[in-house]
């Protein structure tokens, strides 16, 4: 497989085979999961354990969504916005709760880490690329200036491409554990 | 065949072989004698947090991530296995066993698979609960606010963000301040590793993410890896150097 992909002409038919593969595997492995939550969360309805009125909610709207989707059709319209009315406000409510939370943090990090140079440098940067985000330095259409800001706005992925390295060193070792078996099941 | 290949996956190539030359040959080493592995601070913070659960009685919560097989195959969400196999392994009796959450089918599916292997290799099968590895949602925000929603129990002594997790997660690392609980986190996006960093935990960056379970993990195949990972990276900074001479010298275009 391995091979195939890096001959990818000739290996282009057995890549597809085996991502179909992984994809009917992975949706079958989901089904798995989502029904031992179903089951654990009935098993502590059933228990009376602290918190089971939050699993009864989860265990009736996903029987709820379920019912909808199987009478309907995952691509009706009234199903569609059924779901939509209610993911879209929530994730919207939680995306604006992470921006405030992010702000909060910002500030948070110098009472915690104190003014160290890499806190100064953290708030300085986070400065200068927000100005930079804002748009108005490119519109004064200075040759010079915009020739500093490219230089500027390349700096972050030095230092990422650092990391990205790190995580492709780990990745690679991690790969060849999985695919040689050292990663058992936890059973060693 | 291989002059089809374009030089970046001729270099791809390459590095993979010199990945897996130095690996087996690590292991080889590791046969004849046992090199210490010397964890730095941060990994070190994961073996003193299960000690702290030990002796308060209290559960550690292991976040394993919401990506591995969900939109793009991503072998990074599996990073957070390891550090629950080694957690599961000294935690199998303690009053609150490992509680670990996913947001991915196939990744719930292999923690659960990790968690029955535990009880089954210390022969306490009767012990294993299907609810101690869960499925958490199957989105980011759904999964994020599951394991938010976690935090605030009195029977936690840590949170544990291991795998590919998004920026949002910062919404976890901040309920777990706010309930002065300790956390480590070992993110695999450079995004995740930001919100860690500017969250009140301890962070671990880059390579750290795939042995952040420090001193706890001393299988042979974690430490020829790990002596591997510094080999590759000695050749990868040579490489480089040798890259930009060659570059400036006109011979690579």
């Amino acid at each position: 497989m391995l091979a195939a992909m890096f001959f990818v002409p000739q290996g282009s038919g057995i890549l597809g085979v085996v991502l179909n593969w992984v994809i009917i595997v992975a949706g079958v492995a989901l089904l798995v999961a989502i029904a031992s939550l179903v089951l654990t969360h009935l098993r502590f309805i059933a228990k009376g354990k602290k918190g089971f009125l939050l699993s009864l909610v989860l265990v009736i709207s996903f029987l709820a969504t379920l019912a909808l989707g199987l009478l309907l059709g995952v691509d009706h319209s009234t199903f569609l916005g059924f779901v939509g009315a209610i993911i879209r406000p929530i994730e919207t409510a939680l995306l604006g709760l992470v921006a405030l939370i992010m702000m909060s943090a910002a500030m948070k990090i110098f009472r915690e880490r104190g003014w160290s140079a890499l806190t100064v440098s953290f708030g300085v940067s986070a400065i200068i690329f927000l100005i930079l985000g804002l748009g108005f330095l490119q519109n004064l259409n200075i040759p010079a200036l915009n020739e500093v800001i490219r230089f500027v706005e390349a700096l972050p992925m030095i230092g990422a491409r650092g990391l990205l390295i790190g995580i492709g060193i780990g990745l690679l070792m991690m790969a060849f554990r999985v695919l040689f078996g050292m990663e058992g099941s936890g059973n060693d | 065949m291989l002059s089809a290949l374009t030089l970046n996956d001729q270099l791809a190539l390459a590095l993979g072989v010199l990945g897996l030359l130095f690996l087996l040959i690590n292991l080889l080493i590791l046969k004849r004698n046992k090199p210490k592995h010397i964890p730095e601070p941060g990994k070190q913070a994961v073996e003193h947090l299960l000690h702290v659960s030990s002796e308060e009685g209290k559960r550690l919560v292991v976040g394993l991530g919401h990506s591995l097989a969900n939109s793009n195959l991503d072998l990074a969400g599996a990073s957070g296995l390891s550090l629950q196999r080694a957690l599961l392994k000294r935690s199998l009796f303690n009053d609150h066993p490992l509680q670990s959450y996913s947001g991915d089918g196939v990744l719930a599916c292999l923690s659960r698979m990790v968690v029955r292997g535990a009880y089954r290799g210390a022969l306490a099968s009767e012990l294993f609960s299907g609810s101690l590895s869960q499925l958490s949602g199957t989105s980011p925000l759904a999964y994020t606010s599951s394991l938010v929603n976690q935090i605030p129990d009195s029977s936690n002594a840590g949170l544990l963000l291991a795998g590919q997790m998004s920026p949002v997660v910062l919404l976890a690392l901040d309920q777990a301040d706010r309930h002065a609980l300790p956390s480590i986190s070992a993110i695999a996006s450079l995004s995740g590793q930001a919100a860690g960093f500017i969250g009140n935990s301890v962070n671990l960056m880059g390579e750290d993410i795939f042995n952040a379970a420090g001193k706890l993990d001393q299988r042979k195949s974690s430490l020829a890896g790990l002596g591997a990972q510094d080999w590759l990276r000695i050749a990868i900074s040579l490489g480089l150097l040798l890259g930009a001479i060659l570059k400036m010298g006109g011979v690579l275009p």
